[in-house]
């Protein structure tokens, strides 16, 4: 894969707690590592997903994280947030090449739905502002655990790969495919407006009614798409408004 | 034949609604069907029964249940149903389904549509009626030469598609053989990485093509007729946006061929029922392709039905029913009856956005207004004020379809009804329109169908005034937040409208001084001045008094509403001095004024009576110098926008600062009023500097200048009666042009001065209406008018009219009571610090703010010793700010004008004391005491020259690029004055301008104060175009810190969002973080704060974490930089902050 793709290390875990937690120690413990790095495993006891959540990394998933320098790309300050939005893209179009007739859409910023069921999740954490050109990209793909397995509360709105074909995939092939799609999409990345058009097209909330919990409070709206920085637009009763943050607790 | 009894419309919006009135016509009872999203919309409302199918959160889907569908029509004795366009229209299992249930599926047969259904089938079916269709090749192209070879056979140009793509990706255009690798190359790549298959195909590219498609009607009995052909050319993205029947410049051969080949199409299926058949026309060779059939009616069908007459729908639901075409019902005997008649177009009128690439709007329709007349047709959806455009439908709110003889009256009759539609709330795609239909390309009917995408000057738009909908956010934000200028100031009670004085609204406005000024010239026109009997007045209300008395904030609404009464009944006043001074800055910053159009107004309302000016020489209408091109342009200006009378002066009376301006208002025509301005006291044989021969030395010389009148400027009213007789009885002696005398009633003795200096031949005297007269004012014009009536200097004014306009004056002032302020008594104590009457009441507010209001006296003693200690200067803006700045400095600092010379003492003076000592507001008679200069500015050295002259020339160029910017259009040449002038204020302005519009217009109560519950006023916007606004109520506020403000404007509901100031803690802009500032703790990036982990008080180490941030889920820990204690949070959990926010200020 070093060959084949910009990454410049590759740090594989036969099992660890989570490989976010891993890279994030790795940058902290001022270890030199080559950067793009690619941290992955066969098996994740503890993946974590936004704030407390946690990931459900069941056998046959694919969980890894990549921990990229963005000082070095075409990004400037005021583009890293579509960091997560660029990632999401990326899974989302691996996805496409190996079901193109499925259906692939994007929940705001970055969860990545199939037939309307969570395929992907996304965890970016930029470990501090001092090094914030640094961030560690995780990223759980459903790729042949089946959610008939799942916990409950999952098996009804997640999805993997094999659940919609029926078939197994090779993950290391899946891995390959994402990390190249990734740079490909980081290297050619202009101007955000040409991203963004491009993005908007698997926009899972656009048109719906979206309820945003920010903090506190609850803010609901017809959602219209992203704006030029990739904030989430509603369109509120008090007026258009866009967000950065916040989590998308339903949307119809 | 089976009849029809009840007919369900399985569709929704405007072609639901189009079916139902067909039926009703035909005695035909309606059903309408909605998705629970649909229940509040019109089509439910124009059916005589209307059901709800599916459930909440399906509102596509609902409108495709087919088993819901039919349930309904057994349950409630439907037997028959029309598809509309869309959902199911082509759908043969609904077909399929009421062919099984026994009901009338208003449309083609099943066997058609499933034949046309499928691409492949309907090219089979146009070859065998000898259709041509467009060529390619059918299998997947496997490698490039093979691919060349397919290419080559079908001719070139033409286009590589991606077999399992749409949207553009994996589309290649070849023109010629040598490009085909590449592109095959790319193309397959492309497709590869975008839809997983390499898979690419080759089709005939028509370069210039145009969409032309025929309308099929035919009957179950075997007869088939066409309707002509429409031109649907015009699409953007492939969607239809105007269509046009019949097809302007087509050839009749061609058209013919069409027609023929649509029918031919047609008999091969025995089509029964409407129907299109869409062909490319390539533009260069005439020749055309066949693409498609449309087994249902379309959304364009309108057109055709204008100028055919044809009532298609009903034509359908008639053979539906089993009738021939022949049947007098439908009309249709034979081909040759069917007939065209003019042009007719139809516009689909959306909420989209058209300035941000057709994005669609949603939301609430405010108000919506929609046109009418002959030759229009309207097939509207739910289009009504209060109407919710939700996202889930397509956001066609209303089709218009034009009616006329020629192509070119149909598009002027479009034209026209697009302008007069009014739809606020969502925004909608109608500038769009307009921009298309005044294209050239489109007028001469040549548009192709790539015209759109190919013409990116169809999306720069001119900006909408919709000045209606920014006068009610204004009114909206002062009702909910108030408005600044008034905060904490003294209510105004007063609502009704000053009464404006009565007088002929029929007679001719009366002759004077300025058809005079026209007559004579200016030089004659001094000595006609010269030689009346009689003492002129000008009148100062329009600004000096208010200028003296109110901070300048009279509103041109208010001198507007009285300017005609002036005219009518002053018409022998010499001047109103209505511009100029202060007010040029005061009516941009404070009054969010435009002062150019004041002075247009108000010389458009008063034609006869001069307008004057106060014109502060160097420092025109600024407070500092400016280059000579910028007096001297601004000057022309003024000129042109009508003004007649610069009063002229300069702060030290230094003529050579003078000149420029002079110069620059003889240049124009207008009269040039030179002023001196008085000081000291010429009765005083002790006070020698500025004793007579001083004063007639200065007269002489502006008179040699080439001024035309003399002003007297006493600016702080120190000109005693027997000075004033003096000095009027020697200047007469002594200079040949009019003295104008111009004075303050600080002392409350002024008019005696007037009456004196009248006495001593004095021509023109400056007063003030009885009710903005006195204190700091100028003398009581409508007294002074009395006592010189009956005595050889009567006025010539009519003292009954004139009182009336001082009533006005009166309730007037009312509006104004925020800005009243104290009156200070006049004592002689005047005569000794000889503070002008606008500085008298500023010196003591900004006294009173130091805590030195009980030392006033003081104050003014010291003021008087600053005077002599800079040598006893003439005291005016801005020498007089310079001779204040440095009292209070003294005052505040507990020292004498001694210890200003004390060498002992460092100083830091006030900027106006080194800018006056300095030389930088030019040389007072007799210089600065060297010491001081030397104490004052150390070691600089001061300017002895004019300070305009070492000003390099403004950049008039540059300056017009900046302001172009913020205009947003090329600016005028007064707008780029104005900005040299003053830099900030206009840009703020203009800002202003832009969110609120033009708000001079609103009644200065409502301006103020905004309006209570069912108030209302009526605001004229132009000449015959009035608004009435009505203020109903306001909403509680939502969680954003918006409150909705309604009112009804000219009947019509209409609201404004604002945000509450109170509420909205979160929502005002941040300050920023100083980024050189380690104690300032800023946002990295824009994001929502999820935790702040520290408090006020907090000590915190270096590294310790602060605040989480996130953006898009990801999160940043922003930790401290420096050991500290927390000062102050500025930030919340919840908060959006943009990056470099400032969100922690630590200690």
């Amino acid at each position: 894969m070093l060959g084949d793709t910009f990454l410049q290390s590759v740090i594989h875990y036969a099992e660890t707690d989570s490989t976010n937690s891993q890279a994030i120690e790795l940058l902290a413990s001022n270890t030199a590592v080559e950067l793009p790095c690619l941290l992955y495993t066969e098996s994740q006891v503890a993946g974590r997903g936004r704030g407390a959540n946690p990931w459900w990394s069941a056998g046959g998933s694919l969980t890894f994280s990549l921990i990229v320098d963005f000082s070095e790309t075409t990004f400037s300050v005021e583009q890293k947030p579509l960091l997560p939005l660029l990632t999401g893209m990326a899974v989302a179009r691996v996805g496409e090449t190996l079901l193109p007739d499925a259906e692939f859409t994007i929940k705001w910023p970055n969860d990545v739905y199939l037939a309307g069921r969570k395929l992907a999740g996304v965890l970016i954490e930029v470990p501090s502002s001092k090094s914030s050109a640094r961030a560690v990209i995780g990223v759980g793909l459903n790729v042949n655990n089946s959610f008939a397995e799942a916990p409950e509360d999952l098996a009804s709105t997640g999805i993997s790969l094999a659940d919609h074909s029926g078939t197994q995939y090779d993950r290391m092939e899946i891995l390959t495919a994402f990390v190249r799609e990734f740079e490909s999409l980081i290297k050619s990345f202009t101007t955000s407006k040409s991203f963004l058009d491009d993005w908007r097209g698997y926009c899972l909330l656009t048109g719906k009614q979206v309820t945003l919990q920010t903090g506190a409070t609850e803010v609901q709206g017809s959602c219209c798409g992203v704006d030029e920085a990739g904030a989430l637009v509603l369109e509120t009763s008090g007026g258009r408004q866009s967000f950065f943050g916040g989590v998308v607790r339903s949307w119809t | 034949m089976k009849p029809i009894k009840k007919l369900l419309v399985a569709n929704r919006s405007e072609i639901a609604i189009r079916v139902f009135r067909s039926a009703t016509e035909l005695g035909i009872s309606t059903v309408a069907v909605y998705a629970h999203e649909d229940r509040y919309a019109l089509h439910r409302f124009k059916a005589d029964e209307a059901y709800q199918i599916g459930s909440p959160g399906e509102p596509i889907k609902s409108y495709l249940n087919i088993p819901a569908l039919i349930e309904l029509c057994l349950d409630h004795n439907v037997d028959a149903i029309h598809p509309g366009y869309g959902f199911l229209s082509e759908n043969p299992d609904l077909a399929k389904a009421c062919q099984d249930n026994g009901i009338v599926f208003v449309g083609p047969t099943l066997d058609t549509l499933q034949k046309l259904g499928d691409k492949t089938s309907a090219r089979t079916i146009a070859k065998a009626a000898n259709v041509p269709v467009l060529s390619g090749t059918d299998a997947a192209i496997t490698d490039a030469a093979s691919g060349r070879e397919q290419a080559n056979a079908l001719g070139y140009p033409l286009i590589l598609k991606a077999s399992h793509g749409g949207g553009g990706r994996g589309m290649r255009v070849v023109r010629s053989e040598d490009e085909f690798d590449a592109a095959f190359e790319q193309a397959s790549r492309e497709s590869l990485s975008a839809f997983g298959s390499s898979e690419v195909f080759v089709e005939k590219f028509i370069e210039h093509a145009r969409h032309i498609e025929i309308q099929l009607l035919g009957d179950t009995q075997g007869n088939l007729v066409h309707l002509f052909e429409r031109d649907c050319s015009v699409q953007r993205r492939h969607q239809k946006v105007v269509e046009i029947a019949p097809a302007p410049n087509l050839l009749p051969e061609v058209r013919q061929a069409l027609c023929d080949a649509a029918i031919a199409i047609g008999q091969q299926v025995g089509y029964q029922n409407a129907g299109t058949v869409e062909f490319l026309v390539d533009a260069d060779t005439n020749k055309f392709y066949f693409i498609e059939v449309n087994p249902r009616i379309q959304v364009e069908h309108t057109v055709t039905e204008e100028v055919t007459g044809v009532d298609i729908v009903k034509s359908q639901i008639l053979v539906a029913q089993g009738l021939p075409l022949a049947d007098e019902a439908i009309g249709l005997a034979n081909q040759e009856s069917i007939r065209t008649n003019g042009f007719a177009l139809q516009c689909r009128i959306t909420t989209e956005d058209p300035t941000n690439n057709f994005m669609p709007d949603y939301g609430r329709v405010m108000h919506y207004r929609s046109p009418g007349g002959a030759g229009v047709r309207l097939d509207a959806g739910s289009a009504y004020s209060g109407a919710v455009v939700n996202p889930f439908y397509d956001s066609m709110l209303v089709k218009l379809s034009a009616r006329g003889q020629r192509f070119s009256d149909a598009i002027q009759r479009a034209k026209r009804c697009l302008m007069e539609f009014r739809i606020r709330g969502v925004k909608t795609n109608i500038p769009f329109l307009l921009k298309l239909l005044d294209h050239p390309t489109f007028i001469d009917g040549d548009c192709t169908t790539r015209f759109i995408d190919q013409t990116p000057t169809l999306f720069e738009f001119p900006v909408r005034k919709n000045r209606a909908t920014k006068l009610l956010t204004f009114l909206g934000d002062v009702i909910v937040n108030g408005n600044e200028l008034v905060a904490g100031r003294p209510v105004s009670t007063r609502r009704d409208p000053a009464p404006v004085p009565h007088f002929d609204r029929t007679a001719a406005v009366p002759p004077g001084t300025r058809d005079k000024l026209k007559e004579l010239g200016p030089e004659k026109f001094a000595q006609w001045v010269k030689e009346q009997k009689r003492l002129f007045i000008t009148d100062t209300t329009f600004r000096d008094a208010h200028q003296s008395l109110h901070a300048t904030r009279f509103r041109t609404f208010d001198l507007l509403n009285v300017a005609e009464s002036y005219s009518m009944l002053a018409s022998d006043l010499f001047s109103l001095e209505m511009w100029g001074g202060a007010t040029f800055d005061a009516s941009m910053r404070f009054l969010k004024e435009d002062p150019w159009q004041r002075l247009a107004d108000i010389r458009s309302k008063v034609p006869n009576i001069l307008l004057q000016m106060l014109l502060r020489a160097s420092n025109a209408v600024g407070y500092t110098n400016y280059p000579d091109n910028v007096v001297q342009a601004f000057v022309k200006e003024t000129a042109d926008a009508g003004l007649d009378v610069f009063r002229v002066f300069d702060a030290l009376n230094w003529t050579p600062n003078m000149k420029v301006a002079m110069d620059a208002v003889l240049e124009t025509g207008a009269i040039c009023e030179a002023s001196i301005c008085y000081t000291g006291d010429i009765l005083n044989p002790k006070r020698t500097k500025y004793d007579l021969k001083y004063y007639v030395n200065l007269a002489k010389e502006l008179e040699k200048m080439g001024a035309h009148i003399l002003a007297i400027k006493d600016m702080a009213g120190l000109c005693k009666p027997n000075a004033a007789a003096l000095l009027v009885k020697t200047l007469k002696q002594e200079v040949g042009i009019p003295i104008h005398f111009h004075t303050h009633d600080t002392a409350g003795i002024q008019a005696a001065s007037i009456l004196k200096a009248a006495e001593a031949d004095l021509d023109i005297a400056d007063a003030a209406m009885a009710p903005m007269s006195g204190n700091t004012s100028q003398p009581n014009m409508n007294t002074i008018l009395a006592s010189l009536e009956f005595t050889d200097r009567n006025t010539g004014l009519d003292q009954h009219s004139l009182d009336e306009i001082a009533e006005y004056w009166r309730c007037t002032r009312e509006f104004y009571a925020p800005f009243e302020t104290t009156v200070l008594p006049s004592t002689a104590d005047l005569y000794n610090h000889e503070m002008p009457g606008g500085q008298y009441t500023n010196l003591f507010a900004q006294a009173q703010a130091l805590g030195l209001a009980d030392r006033w006296s003081e104050v003014c003693s010291i003021y008087a010793d600053c005077n002599q200690l800079l040598g006893d200067i003439v005291k005016v803006t801005p020498t007089s700010k310079a001779v204040g700045d440095l009292a209070l400095f003294l005052v505040a600092n507990n020292f004498t004008t001694d210890t200003v010379l004390d060498e002992s003492r460092e100083f830091a003076f006030p900027q106006s004391v080194i800018d006056l000592v300095g030389g930088m507001m030019g040389q007072p008679p007799g210089g600065f005491d060297p010491k001081l200069i030397k104490r004052v500015l150390q070691s600089q050295e001061p300017m002895t020259g004019r300070p305009g002259e070492t000003l390099p020339p403004a950049d008039f160029k540059a300056a017009g690029e900046e302001v172009a910017k913020f205009l947003g259009r090329q600016p005028l040449q007064r707008e780029i004055v104005t900005y040299l002038l003053y830099p900030k204020v206009y840009k703020d302005y203009a800002e202003h301008r832009k969110k609120y519009g033009d708000v001079s217009c609103i009644p200065t109560p409502h301006f103020f104060f905004g309006l209570s519950p069912n108030e209302e006023f009526t605001a004229v916007i132009e000449a015959g175009k009035t608004l009435i606004v009505k203020y109903l109520t306001v909403d509680g506020g939502k969680a954003d810190g918006s409150r909705t403000v309604f009112f009804e404007l000219n009947g019509q509901p209409r609201d404004a969002s604002v945000t509450d100031k109170s509420l909205s803690n979160e929502v005002v802009t941040r300050a920023k973080a100083d980024v050189d500032n380690l104690k300032h703790v800023g946002s990295t990036m824009p994001g929502m704060v999820v935790t702040v982990a520290v408090k006020a008080g907090d000590k915190i180490t270096k590294g310790q974490k602060l605040i989480t941030l996130e953006a898009m889920k990801m999160e940043t820990t922003v930790n401290a930089e420096i050991d500290a204690t927390v000062g102050k949070v500025h930030v919340s959990e919840g908060v959006q902050v943009d990056a470099g926010d400032l969100m922690i200020e630590l200690e």
